[in-house]
């Protein structure tokens, strides 16, 4: 692994042993198999190809998803070879298995909402009718924005309670002065789709006369829910 | 707009999503392994920040002869080779200076002996 020029076997996922799966570098262990793509440092200076491999690690994930429990695994992980793959697995067959079976028939959805870029940016107070009128006039807008954001706010969290009464779990990245005003990720299971779909579209409906839009982007594997580190 | 259009909320598949989407994912988030020496985790972090100015700037910055990443050691090979070179070339710098300050010290007036500096260097190594 170490030196310039070295190929390695950068870890993408683990999948149930029964998973057939094109395309990838299967390292099996026992009731597991390993997905695999080779590596090489050096090439990931060119951010054309560190993009390609990363597109190429998400794309297996996704193929992966479509049919089977997945626990995906950070880009970037690198092991010598399969021997050590395999080692790896038989340390952590328990935790892996115990995974795959929670994150069975599960996938991750992630809803980003956020100020429509169509929204007007206002219209600026008039300077005409006087210093004092014009400064009062900014004040009074600053608030009304300021509470439009609170009020924005309130919706932002009640809307991410209602995706995740409808979800097996849920994650919101907290939101700043420049992040969306929602950022959830919501563990959706097969059975509750339809709920979950429902409620979204009702969001959705809501969000034009707003000034605000929507990114619901899915089936991901269960990124956000895969938090706890293997040895 | 029927009850069944209503119901099925604006998605948009994985595959299709932009490479900064897939970012969020396969670097920031996923199983992280530790403890392991036969494991290797590539600085996910300092990847994910390049990789995002590179991609939201790159042609950009270029066009406005910004190119630092072309130098930087983390993410080029050729700027490693540079730094490598230019790390040998210092030594053998510091070790001709040491040479002259010895003879000078020596008293010989500042005059070399017989011989190019480099065949010294080499016979000092």
């Amino acid at each position: 692994l170490s030196g310039r020029g070295a190929e390695a076997l950068g870890l993408v996922g683990v999948v149930p042993a029964e998973a057939e799966l094109e395309g990838a570098t299967k390292v099996p262990g026992h009731g597991v198999t390993a997905l695999a793509m080779e590596l090489d440092r050096d090439a990931l200076d060119d951010p054309n190809e560190l993009g390609r491999c990363v597109r190429a690690h998400s794309d297996l994930l996704l193929t992966a998803v479509e049919r089977w429990p997945v626990v995906p695994v950070r880009f970037g992980t690198l092991f010598p070879g399969p021997a050590e793959i395999r080692r790896w697995l038989d340390r952590n067959q328990e935790a892996l298995l115990g995974e795959l079976e929670r994150l069975r028939d599960a996938a991750e959805w992630t809803l980003t909402i956020r100020e429509s870029d169509t929204r007007g940016a206002g219209v600026a107070p008039e300077r005409s009718s006087g210093a004092e009128t014009y400064l009062e006039r900014l004040w009074a807008e600053g608030e009304a924005e300021a509470r439009r954001r609170q009020v924005l706010a309130e919706r932002a969290e009640e809307w991410h309670e209602r995706l995740s009464a409808v979800a097996e779990d849920a994650v919101r990245v907290p939101a700043s002065a420049d992040s969306a005003l929602l950022d959830g990720a919501y563990l959706v299971r097969s059975s509750q789709r339809p709920s979950f779909d429902a409620a979204a579209a009702e969001i959705q409906a809501e969000l034009p006369d707003l000034g605000l839009e929507s990114r619901l982007i899915g089936p991901w594997p269960a990124f956000s829910f895969v938090g706890d580190s293997l040895r | 707009m029927s009850s069944l259009e209503q119901r099925t909320p604006a998605t948009i598949h994985p595959s299709n999503a932009s490479l900064g989407d897939i970012l969020e994912r396969v670097l920031d988030k996923g199983v992280v392994i530790v403890g392991d020496i036969a494991v290797q985790l590539l600085d996910v972090e300092l990847l994910t920040l390049k990789l995002r100015l590179l991609i939201a700037s790159a042609d950009t910055a270029q066009a406005m002869g910004i190119d630092w990443w072309k130098s930087d050691p983390a993410l080029s090979s050729r700027a490693r080779e540079l730094e490598a070179e230019n790390r040998e070339l210092r030594e053998r710098l510091e070790r001709i200076e040491s040479i002259l300050g010895e003879l000078s010290s020596n008293g010989n007036g500042g005059e070399l002996p017989e011989g190019s500096v480099a065949d010294i260097v080499r016979s000092r190594r």
